[in-house]
């Protein structure tokens, strides 16, 4: 115990007691007795501690359940080491293997996972939210509560930290929504699949923007927002025990997607050295064994990097040869600018015999609060996905359908209109930041801007000095995963005054 | 792929959604040029009431609404809920942690295992029942294990049936009144007796209670947490679909113990983006009054489940109305399977209704039909059935 004390003291904490109980065997709730727990509870009540570290291995649930017993956070003797190890990694390499050691433990306790510390209605937290309870624990979470702090304080925090888009849904879509609300049969169960009017209007877009033939009955299924088909894909798709390749830097649900399916993520890195792209070769054959299932996401977040039609095809070849499934998640596939239009996943030949895209309103039509996207590609691979789904939901609310088949039925004007609006603001964001020292160009897709932080900081470190300094809220890079750090991403869609006042303050940054 | 199979193996232990499979064979059917009239869906028929209707004409024309909802829902919702539940029940809930509104009730249903069951732990189900109390475990790959629901027992499990080997590894209980499919109350001695089974051997107590407004004759179903202790244990799961006709919506809530409440919640961010506000705000609306209304749906439930009562009765039944739900929960004829008698009742005279198996097992044996289609179109079924040959 005296080692574990020692241990903790290492790890920063200050040690106020410890204790020792023999039992003849493990209790599988709480490790310990009920009695020792009720003895701590009150210990906590009265303020004495507020982190446990068992010096044995505990599993998840014992875990859980001390943590909602003792309403403190509690460690076992692995994640305490594995605490002291992230503090002392200096290398990039080093705090990488120890990021990954500590997935690899906290992988089984992420669902559910400290238990008290939850902030009910809190507001959202940069980009997968509590998906970024993973890497590192508590970052938005944090962000968030700096955030609230500073305005509780009086600040005029300026948000750069959201991709949702600020610009309102076009009229003519809520008309839609409101005719078709008060129409009752739009009252009662919608179908698991989406109106047939919705799959048809989606097959003649993405013929009329693509140039390719889906089948509206077999080939499409409407979700609840892009995430919705995202995060039950492996649990369609994957058992427990294979991989899920994932891209880091990236949305953080392609990790707590697989994680729910008990599946095993498997990193791939993006580096700019490489335009963001993912280095196949470099995957190890026994992971591409058990590998079942790739994420890609071009127009990419957070990099805003572009996928060229090279790289998707050796996508496409290398999934087709290893036998995985290719999830490509396109929802910034009509946010690009300056004549550049990003390429669809079945663009590819043969891509649809190994792949799946998924396509969100939110960004394209500014519809980010309805909830509504789609996923296409492989017949019995989306057939799959729509038979879990009929387990989870009951539909989409079919106003909501008609309103989204009037977005598709029309809307380049308005897309283009903000694209332009983007595309103004990045030229500002740009001309900012190399003015200040920076040399970044202005993305061809996507509304954000990646950058890498400036020398002496940390992505975390920068992202509380602006917030401090100038009282805009960037995103740290490494919340999107290890291979995020030395980054910051910054999104531009506030309104235009907004934002210019966030560049004038910048501007102000001392570096 | 890299087996012969391309999907997930947790989706062969789950089978085809009963509605899906159901939905899929009336279509046929229907293609077939038969008038099919489908009691088989408890699908209220009654149009959502106006003032709903309203409030979310109004809010979606609002850009806040445009912009990604709270994972949380709004504050004003979560009041709302409070404020309905103590008038309905008696009883407080705090609004910023006890409540998380989701998309329909199935939504928390279903993920509810995900956030608070580990795999090899046990979710109890009851059989028959809602198939998503099954599925959900198996998502999680929970075992479930079926505490059959029997008539001699009035419809309830018999908690000391289950093993003690079970309940070592219980984790967590769907209990469902008023009932689906058997349309059985619970009564407060069971709900006590229930709260009681859960704290001694500390099992999460979930109890779906979509239909807690459906009820007839003066009688008001309990809620979990009108019993003292539930919510040290316990999880309530509310639909607006039942009681304001907001099926097609998808809106909902989860209330009880504030940190199972805070753990679906964390699950959640990684699932959906919240709710569309607009629907929020019509579900504002919609708690905030609507007790004239719901009284209304109800004497039409009532007087509807009087004709299927009469009709069935004719026909040699000997069933009694209901006091809950809009379903009826009759045993087929003798000679009759659950699946051969639904088949018959639908090839003879278009008339779809529930085999009582496809809740489960201890479902075989009977049927259920639904209330929830329009007068006309229900007496029509009434009267086509009166001409089957049994």
């Amino acid at each position: 115990m005296s080692e574990l004390a020692d241990l903790a003291r290492t790890a920063g904490l200050e040690v106020i007691g410890s204790d020792v109980q023999r039992r003849s065997d493990v209790d599988p709730a709480h490790f310990i007795g009920m009695g020792k727990v009720a003895a701590l509870r009150d210990m906590k009540l009265e303020g004495e501690f507020d982190l446990v570290v068992c010096n044995e291995d505990l599993s998840p649930r014992q875990q859980r359940n001390l943590e909602l017993e003792l309403k403190a956070r509690v460690l076992d003797r692995t994640e305490m080491i594995l605490e002291i190890f992230a503090q002392h990694a200096r290398t990039h390499e080093g705090r990488l293997q120890v990021e990954a050691a500590r997935l690899h433990h906290l992988l089984p306790r992420l669902i559910g996972a400290y238990a008290y510390d939850r902030q009910v209605g809190g507001r959202r937290g940069g980009v997968g939210a509590r998906g970024g309870d993973l890497i590192p624990p508590y970052l938005f979470a944090e962000i968030d509560r700096k955030v609230q702090a500073k305005r509780r304080a009086g600040v005029d925090v300026i948000s750069l930290g959201i991709g949702d888009p600020d610009l309102p849904t076009p009229g003519r879509i809520v008309s839609v929504l409101q005719e078709t609300a008060a129409d009752p049969s739009n009252h009662r169960y919608p179908s698991y699949f989406g109106l047939a009017e919705l799959r048809e209007a989606i097959a003649l877009w993405y013929r009329d923007r693509s140039g390719v033939e889906l089948d509206p009955a077999t080939e499409i299924l409407p979700t609840l927002g892009s995430k919705d088909g995202i995060s039950h894909a492996p649990l369609a798709l994957v058992d427990p025990g294979e991989v899920v390749l994932t891209p880091d830097p990236g949305y953080t649900v392609y990790v707590t997607g697989a994680v729910m399916a008990g599946a095993e993520p498997y990193v791939m890195p993006l580096t700019e050295s490489n335009h963001w792209l993912p280095d196949l070769d470099a995957i190890p054959a026994g992971v591409l064994d058990r590998a079942r299932l790739m994420w890609l996401n071009y127009p990419n977040n957070p990099t805003a990097a572009t996928a060229d039609r090279g790289f998707l095809e050796r996508a496409v070849e290398f999934c087709r040869r290893h036998e995985i499934v290719l999830c490509h998640d396109a929802p910034y596939s009509e946010i690009a600018f300056d004549g550049y239009r990003p390429l669809t996943l079945f663009e590819i030949p043969g891509a649809k015999e190994i792949g799946l895209e998924f396509h969100s309103l939110s960004k394209t039509y500014n519809m980010t609060g309805w909830r509504i996207g789609w996923v296409c590609g492989r017949a019995d691979l989306v057939g799959l996905i729509g038979q879990l789904k009929t387990n989870i939901d009951s539909g989409i609310f079919q106003a909501v359908q008609w309103a989204a088949i009037e977005a598709m039925n029309g809307g380049e004007e308005e897309t283009r209109a903000a694209c332009a609006v983007y595309a103004r603001r990045h030229r500002l964001v740009a001309d900012t930041l190399n003015s200040l020292g920076w040399k970044i160009k202005p993305p061809r897709a996507t509304f954000y801007v990646w950058a890498p932080v400036p020398a002496g900081y940390d992505s975390i470190g920068f992202a509380n000095h602006v917030l401090d300094a100038v009282g805009v809220n960037i995103t740290p890079g490494v919340g999107f995963g290890p291979h995020g750090e030395g980054y910051f991403r910054l999104s531009v869609t506030a309104p235009d005054a907004r934002l210019e006042e966030a560049m004038t303050r910048m501007r102000k940054l001392e570096l | 792929m890299k087996s012969t199979r391309t999907g997930a193996r947790r989706l062969d232990l789950i089978p085809p959604y009963l509605f899906a499979e159901i939905d899929r064979k009336v279509q046929a059917k229907r293609r077939a040029g038969v008038d099919v009239i489908s009691l088989g869906i408890g699908d209220p028929d009654l149009p959502t009431p106006g003032r709903i209707v309203s409030v979310l004409q109004e809010t979606a024309a609002d850009p806040s609404n445009h912009r990604y909802p709270s994972y949380f829902g709004l504050a004003e919702l979560r009041e709302a809920i409070a404020l309905w539940y103590r008038d309905r029940s008696g009883v407080e809930l705090d609004p910023a942690t006890e409540i998380l509104p989701t998309l329909g009730s199935k939504d928390g249903i279903s993920h509810a295992p995900l956030a608070l069951v580990d795999p090899g732990e046990v979710v109890l189900t009851p059989d028959p029942g809602y198939t998503v109390y099954v599925t959900g475990a198996v998502m999680a790959g929970a075992e479930p294990y079926v505490m059959p629901l029997t008539e001699s027992n009035h419809w309830l499990p018999d908690l000391d049936a289950i093993p003690a080997g079970v309940l070592d590894r219980a984790r967590l209980m769907w209990l469902n009144y008023p009932n689906n499919p058997t349309a059985a109350t619970a009564d407060r001695g069971f709900l006590e007796r229930a709260v009681e089974f859960c704290r001694r051997h500390e099992i999460v107590l979930c109890h779906d209670a979509p239909y807690s407004e459906i009820a007839f004759d003066g009688y008001r179903p309990l809620t979990l947490f009108e019993i003292p202790g539930a919510k040290e244990i316990g999880l309530e799961f509310h639909s607006l679909s039942k009681t304001y006709n907001m099926t097609g919506w998808r809106i909902g809530w989860v209330c009880g113990r504030a940190d199972l409440v805070g753990l679906i919640g964390q699950l959640k961010t990684n699932i959906d983006s919240g709710i569309f506000q607009a629907v929020q705000w019509a579900a504002i609306e919609a708690m905030n009054g609507g007790e004239e209304e719901t009284r209304a749906a109800c004497a039409v439930y009532a007087r509807r489940h009087r004709l299927v009562a009469d009709t069935l009765n004719s026909l040699g039944w000997k069933i009694k109305p209901p006091r809950a739900t809009f379903y009826v929960w009759a045993p087929v004829p003798a000679g009759y399977d659950s699946i051969g008698f639904a088949n018959h009742v639908l090839d003879a005279v278009g008339v779809n209704i529930t085999p009582g198996v496809g809740f489960g097992p201890h479902g075989e044996g009977y049927f259920r039909l639904s209330v929830t289609a329009p007068d006309a179109r229900l007496e029509e079924a009434m009267t086509r059935m009166r001409k089957l040959e049994l």
